[in-house]
């Protein structure tokens, strides 16, 4: 299964929802999307949806073998659930976003391998298709990396809270 | 518009959607446990223990509408500690939480490698803890400001 984040912006991610909504056309499997406030209708999709609660999203992410997002915490969520994922930064230029920080993300998230990131439907439907990368030891090297800066960051501001509830 | 308000220590401040996804998950958050301060949405309208706020965006009214409720809940409910991920929600709440010396920590979010937030900025004097998630943005922030793991 495939879930397809495009967050809560408020203008939506047109680019993004038409990207995966060609890609489900060439895919077998089952796409599912939260395509936010776009203003495009996809047609290739088994579900989609606007918005949906915590615990929705939270179940998608767990069932979902490939995540396709735009280039927000939503990536590191998936990434740390081991999904395959794909991740297409809002941009700037596009008057997608404010400024470029998404795709400087997505970019140091590619150079680390820990996702893929694509602006064409057909590469898209590849990256779907292809999970291999996944169990290379340079990914999995990338993924505990990651997991230990986040658990020193956690351990750290556990540290503070007790300290500063004294 | 109030939801459930329990006597919190601490608060969690954060807009809708990934900043307070982020937030829950450094945090191991215990649904519950903490207030949360965020903005109206459908998807945050069943948590436990929330206050909720309009988007400020870029709205002064809105801002200072926001400030005035912050001011009266914060001077009523007197939390230990806030604690924000952003955006620019925690600007209001770390005025307000700054001039009634309530400690503030602020995280910048880990999806921020090379370019700060706006409201990183703003709240960076403001904060009594101030925490980077990429090493590469120490150098857009003064000496308070800690790497201490997170992404990068």
């Amino acid at each position: 299964m495939i879930f397809v984040v495009t967050g809560m912006h408020p203008a939506g991610f047109d680019r993004l929802v038409r990207i995966a909504d060609f890609a489900a056309a060439q895919s077998e499997e089952p796409w599912i999307a939260q395509i936010g406030s776009s203003q495009y209708h996809p047609r290739n999709f088994q579900t989609w949806f606007r918005f949906c609660s915590w615990e929705i999203a939270r179940d998608h992410l767990d069932r979902s073998d490939t995540v396709v997002t735009h280039g927000g915490y939503t990536a590191v969520e998936a990434i740390l659930r081991g999904r395959n994922v794909v991740a297409v930064p809002r941009r700037r230029e596009f008057h997608e976003a404010i400024d470029n920080h998404q795709a400087e993300f997505v970019d140091w998230l590619v150079s680390q391998g820990l996702a893929r990131t694509t602006e064409k439907s057909l590469e898209l439907a590849d990256f779907v298709a292809d999970r291999s990368h996944l169990t290379s030891s340079r990914y999995t090297r990338a993924r505990r990396a990651l997991e230990e800066k986040r658990q020193r960051i956690r351990t750290f501001l556990r540290r503070v809270i007790s300290v500063t509830s004294k | 518009m109030l939801v459930v308000m329990r006597p919190s220590h601490t608060w969690l401040v954060a807009s809708h959607g990934g900043h307070l996804s982020e937030m829950f998950d450094l945090l191991d958050y215990d649904p519950g446990s903490m207030l949360v301060v965020t903005y109206i949405s459908d998807r945050a309208s069943k948590l436990r223990n929330a206050v909720f706020v309009h988007n400020i965006g870029r709205n002064p009214l809105r801002f200072l509408v926001t400030l005035l409720k912050v001011m009266v809940l914060m001077s009523e409910r007197r939390p230990k500690l806030v604690i924000s991920t952003g955006s620019e929600i925690a600007v209001p709440v770390f005025i307000v939480a700054y001039l009634l010396r309530i400690s503030r920590i602020y995280v910048e979010s880990c999806t921020r490698v090379r370019t700060p937030t706006f409201t990183a900025r703003i709240v960076y004097p403001l904060s009594s803890v101030f925490l980077v998630q990429s090493p590469e943005l120490i150098s857009s922030f003064g000496k308070k400001a800690i790497y201490e793991g997170g992404l990068v």
